[in-house]
């Protein structure tokens, strides 16, 4: 894996992600390293049929990681959408963190609150969520649903 | 959300621009693309935001970035590093006329002594009462002041004290000789840091270098009203984009005095104190704020 052109290609897309979710410059250039690195060290094990997909997830996953690393430092008010999202991970401790890749070696499924950005924010309908992240719609809809009520207010707001 | 949004979200149009979509949607993309400016509009912006990312972040210099910090943390110690950037110009050779000119008038903007010691550098000498930092070392038994150009080495811990002089604001940042920048107070947050005013001011935690070669320069930038962090670390990533080739520089001294040759009259463990020159040390920061400057030299691997 040749870091460097791999950068090199999906490098911008990750950046803009970073930026988006993460709305500070230098640490969504952080973030975008830190996910280069995932990648690095996982190398061997990866399977890089759909980069941009992987990456975007990783991307998605990391920022919320340090979303919710913010709120417990009490640091710079952000999008509260995705601020009520990143905690969502203290009720499912076995998912944190390692979700994404971990679901990539197959023991763990995605992590539920990465699918809620990608449904309600990013706009992705149920199916592209399901295909991006290898479940299946029902299986989708049913985890979403379990976070749909806490987050209900916070989507009405957004949509409107 | 835009309008525009609903009709291609922004990941779709990033995948169709990387050719990551299935023949059909991509197919289907095009011909909205063509048919509608906007959305081609949208596709150029994205176009236009490579360019700007890659320009700003080259790929050498993130891949660099990246090994160096999946390597673990030996390199990236400091427990609220604020890793990145950069040194755009460390990917280019450095002309021997360069070399020569930094060394040539480094004489001219060190404020040392006889005995070496390379001072405070002029054009940033502290004024009576202007905010400025204090640096400390722990050691085995406690700590020892350090004073500005003092000696540093990989692994010393470094903790910060400061004196506000009256500014209601502050933040501080530092940049290495490899291009570093790293922002140590406030570590998080879009505004500087409101400042104590009581005397010396202790800041609980340390900072501990790393194996950046060269130097490691602190900056404190003042105000007296409040201020945005982003427009003073965009200064200190452009200061260290045009550094770079200092560091670059003074490397090259370190390696020319390691195998025992003399450079353009400069003296044994000068080239450590190769740092740019002074002009090249201020943050070009915007109007109305004060910065002061503590630099420690840092010890070469080879001594």
């Amino acid at each position: 894996m040749d870091i460097e052109e791999l950068y090199q290609r999906y490098g911008p897309m990750v950046m803009r992600r970073c930026r988006q979710m993460l709305k500070e410059e230098n640490e969504a250039l952080d973030a975008t390293q830190d996910v280069f690195v995932q990648l690095l060290k996982r190398r061997d094990s990866l399977k890089m049929t759909h980069p941009s997909s992987l990456l975007y997830r990783i991307a998605t996953n990391q920022c919320l990681n340090r979303i919710r690393d913010r709120q417990r430092r009490a640091a710079t008010p952000g999008d509260e959408f995705l601020e009520r999202v990143a905690v969502l991970d203290d009720t499912e401790p076995r998912l944190e963190a390692r979700s994404v890749l971990d679901r990539l070696f197959g023991r763990h499924q995605e992590s539920t609150r990465t699918m809620a950005v990608l449904h309600f924010q990013d706009g992705m309908t149920l199916e592209e969520v399901a295909a991006e992240v290898g479940m299946s719609v029902s299986g989708v809809r049913k985890r979403l649903r379990g976070l749909r009520a806490s987050l209900d207010e916070v989507v009405k707001e957004e949509g409107e | 959300m835009t309008a525009d949004d609903h009709k291609l979200p922004k990941w779709k149009l990033e995948r169709y621009l990387l050719e990551e979509l299935p023949a059909a949607e991509m197919a289907s993309i095009q011909a909205q693309v063509e048919a509608d400016p906007a959305q081609a509009s949208r596709l150029e912006e994205l176009r236009q935001s490579n360019e700007e990312i890659l320009s700003n972040y080259p790929a050498a210099w993130m891949g660099r970035q990246i090994e160096r910090r999946a390597r673990g943390p030996a390199t990236s110690s400091a427990s609220n590093r604020v890793e990145p950037w950069w040194s755009r110009f460390r990917l280019l050779p450095v002309p021997a006329a360069v070399l020569i000119a930094l060394l040539a008038a480094l004489p001219l903007f060190r404020g040392g002594d006889e005995t070496g010691d390379p001072g405070v550098p002029l054009a940033i000498r502290l004024k009576g009462a202007q905010a400025h930092l204090l640096l400390h070392r722990k050691t085995a038994d406690g700590d020892e002041r350090l004073r500005d150009g003092a000696l540093a080495r990989e692994h010393d811990q470094i903790q910060f004290q400061y004196q506000a002089a009256g500014q209601a604001y502050g933040l501080i940042l530092s940049i290495d000789g490899a291009g570093q920048v790293t922002r140590h107070f406030p570590d998080m947050g879009g505004r500087a840091a409101s400042l104590q005013q009581a005397g010396v001011v202790s800041l609980e935690f340390a900072y501990e270098l790393d194996d950046a070669p060269g130097w490691e320069r602190f900056y404190f930038i003042t105000a007296a009203v409040p201020f945005d962090v982003d427009a003073v670390m965009a200064a200190a990533h452009r200061l260290a984009t045009a550094s770079g080739s200092s560091a670059d520089a003074a490397a090259e001294v370190a390696r020319t005095q390691a195998m025992g040759t003399q450079v353009m009259g400069a003296q044994a463990g000068e080239a450590l104190v190769a740092r740019p020159a002074v002009e090249l040390d201020s943050l070009d920061v915007p109007m109305g704020l004060e910065q002061s400057l503590f630099t420690l030299r840092k010890e070469s691997s080879t001594q």
